[in-house]
C-alpha cells in the first residue's frame, strides 16, 4: 500500500496544471462557448505539442506510452480546469483503437492520433441502446468480401470534428466493430446539443461500403474486447470527474472564506462548515477509489468490481457536490460567467456516460453472486 | 503509488487470518453475542490470552515495550481482520491508554505501568466525560489537590465504561484550578480499590453497560498523576489519537455485508428469492460501494501514520464516514430482513442473530462518541481546508 504520487507523476500533475490555467483564461472560454467545435485551433495544436494525445498510446506509434495511472493524471487536470471535452474524448477514442485495432489500422491511424493531427471517435451507443449488443439496429452485413454498414450511432463523443469511428454493430449473433473514415460515402453527421456543451454527434450510416480490412479484430466477438476497453475509459473518466471534484470544493472553500453576511464570514457558520466537510469526504474517497481502479487496470490486476465501485460512487458524487456548491455560492456561483456551471453540467454529463450510477450499481450487483432476476 | 497490500502485509494478512479461523470459535461468537460485544466472558478472556500468547496483544507497541513494533497499516490489516472474524475487540489500556504512557509518561511511569497493562495485570477505563463535560471536555469540572504525598480527587465522571471491571481507571482532573481552562486539566491513573469511588451502573439502548463514578475524597500516590502537569488535555486527545487506526476499519461491516449477502442468496419472500428483487440487489450493491469506500478513506489515515504526517482532516473524515455507515447499513439491513428485520437477538427465528439491531443501536453511540461528527466535521472544514473559525 503506498498512496504518494512519484516525483515523476507530480511533475505530469503539475506541468498539466500550469499549463491549462494559462492557457484557459476567461475570455477564451466564452469565445469557445460560440464556436461549433468548443475550442480553437491555436489551444488544441498546444494541447497536441505537449504530447497529450499520445501521451498513453504505445511508443511504436509516436506515443509515449504512458501507463492508465499516468494518464489517469493527466485526466484528472483536464478535469480541473474542466478543458473542452473533446480533448478527453480524443484521448479516450485513441486510447480504444490502440486497444481494439488491428495492427494495420493502428499503423495507418495512431501516429496521426498521437500528433493531434486525427481523432478516432468510439461509436457505441445509439437513440434505443447503449449496453445491450441484441438491441443494436447498427447492422454490418456482408457483400462479397466487403461489408456494408447501416444504422445510427448518437451521442459519440467529439464525433463532429472526428476524423474516424470506431463503431461497434450487431453482425449475426454477435458483434463486430468496424473502423469507418468520416469521409466514406453514406456517412452523415449531425450534432447533438447537450446539456454540457460538449459537441457530442449522431453519426448515420447508410449503406456505408467498406473492405474487408475495416474489420477491428475478429468478427462477431467483439463485445467482450470493448466491455474490457469501456471499463478502461470509465475509469479515465472517473478522474476526469475527480479533478473536477476537486475544483468545485477548492472554489466553495475559498468562496466561503471570503463572502461576508450578517458581518462575518459565512465560513464561520456551523452549517456550512458541515456541508464543506462533506463535499471534502465524497471527494476524498472518489479520489482513491478511481486510483485504486486506475491502478488495478495499468497493473493488469482483475478490476471489474474496482471499475463499478468507482463509477457508481464517483459520479454520484461529484453531481451532490456541484449542487452543494450551488446552494454555497448562492448567486455568485449562478451567473453565467461563473465557472462552476460548466462543472455542474460535466458533472451531470459524466454520471450519465459510458453506464450511469445505477447501471454500474447493477452491474455490481450481479458479481456478489446474486442471482439475475428472470 | 501501490493501491495494493505489499506482499509482506499480505503475509501478515494472512497469518492473522489462519490465527483467527483457528482460535474464533462458533461458541466464543455466540458467547460475545449474548455478553453484547464487551467480550468478558470466559471465551473471550480464554482468546485475549491465546492472542497474548502469540505475541499479539499489544502489535502495535514499540519492540523495547514488549509490542511487535507493527506499523499503523499492518495494524489496521490486523483490525480489519479482527472485526470480520468476530473476534473479541482489543482492550483500551493497550490501543489508547498505554501509548499515551510511553509518549507522556516518566521513565519511572513507564518501567511501573507498561510490563503490568501487557501483562494484563492492569487494566483501565477511562474516565474523560462528566454530567457538564462531554464534547466540551476542558469544561471538566472533577479536581484533585495535592496534600502532602497524596493527589485527593474529588467530583464525577460519566460514561466511564468498563469501571466496574477494570483496576485502575485513567482519570482527567482539574490540578490546576487558576490556571485558562485547557491548561488546567492533568492525566492520572487512579486504582480502582481506593476508599471513596463509587461506580453506579448506566445501562445504555444498546445493552452495553457503562458508569457514572464519583470521587470523594480519593487519595492518590502523587506519581500517579501522568507526564506534566496542565498537559492532561492534550494527553487525552492525543490517547483519541492512537484510537484512529481502528476508526477508519470497515471490518466489522464488511462481516455484516457478507454475513447479508448470505442470507439474500439462500432466502426467499412471496415466492420469489430475495436476490431476484431489484431492490435488494441495489441495496447491497450500493453497500458495497460505500463499504469500499470506508476502507479507502481508513487504509488513507493508516498510511499517512506510517509516512509520519498527521493526519488531522483524514482521520475525521474516517470517523464521520464509517460511523456513519454503521446506522445505514444496520438500517437498510434490517429493511432487507422484512419483518424478521425487528426481531430480538434472543428470539430464536431473528435472523443473523438479531445482530443487526445491536449495530442499529450501537451507531448512535459510534456517532456521538469519540469527538461527535459535529465537531469532526468542524476539523474538516477548519483544519483540513481552511474554513474560518471565527
Amino acid at each position: 500500500m503506498h498512496l504518494a504520487l512519484t516525483d515523476e507523476q507530480q511533475a505530469i500533475q503539475q506541468e498539466a496544471r500550469r499549463f491549462l490555467a494559462a492557457e484557459i483564461t476567461r475570455e477564451r472560454r466564452l469565445a469557445w462557448d460560440a464556436t461549433p467545435e468548443g475550442h480553437d485551433a491555436a489551444f488544441w495544436d498546444a494541447v497536441a505539442r505537449l504530447g497529450w494525445f499520445g501521451f498513453g498510446l504505445p511508443e511504436r506509434y509516436g506515443g509515449q506510452g504512458a501507463s492508465l495511472v499516468e494518464l489517469g493524471l493527466l485526466v484528472e487536470e483536464c478535469g480541473r480546469a474542466a478543458a473542452p471535452f473533446g480533448v478527453f474524448a480524443a484521448i479516450a477514442g485513441g486510447l480504444a483503437l490502440a486497444r481494439l485495432g488491428t495492427a494495420a489500422q493502428r499503423r495507418a491511424v495512431l501516429p496521426a492520433v498521437a500528433r493531434g493531427e486525427a481523432v478516432v471517435a468510439l461509436a457505441v451507443a445509439e437513440a434505443r441502446a447503449a449496453a445491450e449488443p441484441r438491441a443494436f439496429a447498427t447492422t454490418v452485413r456482408r457483400r462479397g468480401t466487403a461489408l456494408v454498414l447501416d444504422g445510427e450511432k448518437q451521442f459519440v463523443l467529439h464525433g463532429a470534428a472526428a476524423d474516424h469511428y470506431l463503431v461497434a454493430a450487431r453482425d449475426g449473433a454477435g458483434v463486430s466493430l468496424v473502423l469507418v473514415p468520416a469521409r466514406t460515402k453514406g456517412v452523415a453527421v449531425r450534432p447533438q446539443r447537450t446539456f454540457g456543451q460538449d459537441r457530442q454527434a449522431a453519426i448515420r450510416f447508410r449503406r456505408v461500403a467498406l473492405p474487408a480490412t475495416a474489420l477491428a479484430g475478429a468478427p462477431r466477438t467483439a463485445w467482450p474486447r470493448l466491455e474490457a476497453v469501456r471499463r478502461e475509459l470509465v475509469a479515465l473518466l472517473c478522474a476526469d470527474m475527480v479533478g473536477g471534484a476537486d475544483a468545485v470544493l477548492d472554489m466553495t472553500a475559498r468562496y466561503v472564506c471570503e463572502r461576508e453576511q450578517f458581518g462575518v464570514r459565512i465560513g464561520t457558520f456551523q452549517a456550512v462548515q458541515a456541508m464543506v466537510a462533506d463535499m471534502a469526504i465524497a471527494l476524498e474517497g472518489a479520489r482513491h477509489v478511481t486510483r485504486q481502479a486506475l491502478w488495478r487496470l495499468a497493473h493488469r490486476r482483475p478490476a471489474a468490481r474496482e471499475v463499478a465501485i468507482a463509477k457508481a460512487w464517483t459520479g454520484r458524487a461529484y453531481r451532490l457536490m456541484t449542487l452543494t456548491a450551488h446552494q454555497l455560492h448562492g448567486g455568485a456561483g449562478y451567473v453565467v460567467e461563473h465557472d462552476l456551471h460548466r462543472y455542474s453540467a460535466r458533472a451531470v454529463e459524466g454520471e450519465l456516460l459510458w453506464g450511469s450510477t445505477e447501471e454500474w450499481l447493477g452491474e455490481l450487483a450481479g458479481t456478489l453472486g446474486l442471482r439475475a432476476p428472470a | 503509488m501501490r493501491y495494493e497490500y505489499t506482499p509482506e502485509q499480505l503475509a501478515w494478512r494472512d497469518e492473522v487470518r489462519g490465527f483467527l479461523k483457528k482460535h474464533v470459535t462458533p461458541a466464543l461468537v455466540a458467547e460475545m453475542r449474548l455478553a453484547g460485544n464487551e467480550g468478558d466472558g470466559p471465551l473471550a478472556r480464554a482468546f485475549h490470552r491465546k492472542l497474548f500468547d502469540k505475541g499479539w496483544w499489544a502489535i502495535g507497541w514499540p519492540p523495547e515495550y514488549g509490542g511487535l513494533g507493527k506499523r499503523a497499516v499492518e495494524q489496521f490489516i490486523f483490525i480489519e481482520e479482527m472485526e470480520r472474524a468476530g473476534a473479541p475487540g482489543m482492550r483500551l489500556s493497550v490501543t489508547s491508554v498505554a501509548p499515551a504512557i510511553m509518549r507522556a509518561g516518566t521513565e519511572e511511569q513507564k518501567k511501573e505501568w507498561l510490563p503490568k497493562i501487557l501483562s494484563g495485570e492492569v487494566d483501565f477505563a477511562v474516565a474523560y466525560s462528566e454530567p457538564d463535560a462531554g464534547t466540551d471536555l476542558a469544561a471538566l469540572k472533577t479536581r484533585a489537590v495535592l496534600d502532602g504525598d497524596e493527589w485527593v480527587v474529588n467530583g464525577q465522571k460519566m460514561w466511564n465504561t468498563g469501571a466496574h471491571t477494570a483496576t485502575h481507571n485513567w482519570v482527567a482532573v482539574r490540578t490546576e484550578p487558576d490556571a485558562p481552562r485547557h491548561r488546567g486539566i492533568s492525566m492520572m491513573i487512579v486504582p480502582m480499590d481506593r476508599p471513596g469511588i463509587t461506580v453506579q451502573p448506566i445501562y445504555t439502548w444498546s445493552r452495553i453497560r457503562t458508569n457514572a463514578v464519583f470521587f470523594e475524597d480519593v487519595r492518590v500516590p502523587r506519581d500517579h498523576l501522568v507526564g506534566e502537569r496542565g498537559m492532561g488535555f492534550y494527553y487525552a486527545m492525543m490517547a483519541l489519537d492512537f484510537e484512529r487506526i481502528a476508526l477508519g476499519s470497515v471490518g466489522l461491516l464488511r462481516r455484516f455485508f457478507d454475513e447479508l449477502l448470505a442470507f439474500v442468496r439462500r432466502t426467499k419472500r412471496d415466492g420469489k428469492p430475495l436476490a431476484a428483487i431489484p431492490w435488494v440487489r441495489r441495496a447491497l450493491a450500493d453497500l458495497d460501494v460505500r463499504i469500499e469506500v470506508g476502507r479507502q478513506l481508513g487504509l488513507l489515515n493508516a498510511w499517512m501514520i506510517d509516512r509520519g504526517e498527521v493526519p488531522t482532516k483524514e482521520g475525521s473524515m474516517a470517523k464521520v464516514y464509517v460511523t456513519e455507515l454503521n446506522a445505514h447499513l444496520a438500517a437498510t439491513g434490517m429493511e432487507i430482513l422484512g419483518l424478521a428485520g425487528q426481531l430480538a437477538p434472543d428470539d430464536p427465528a431473528a435472523p443473523l442473530h438479531g445482530r443487526l439491531q445491536w449495530l442499529y443501536t450501537t451507531a448512535p453511540l459510534q456517532r456521538f462518541g469519540g469527538g461527535t461528527n459535529e465537531v469532526q466535521r468542524m476539523i474538516i472544514a477548519q483544519r483540513g481546508l481552511g474554513l474560518p473559525r471565527k
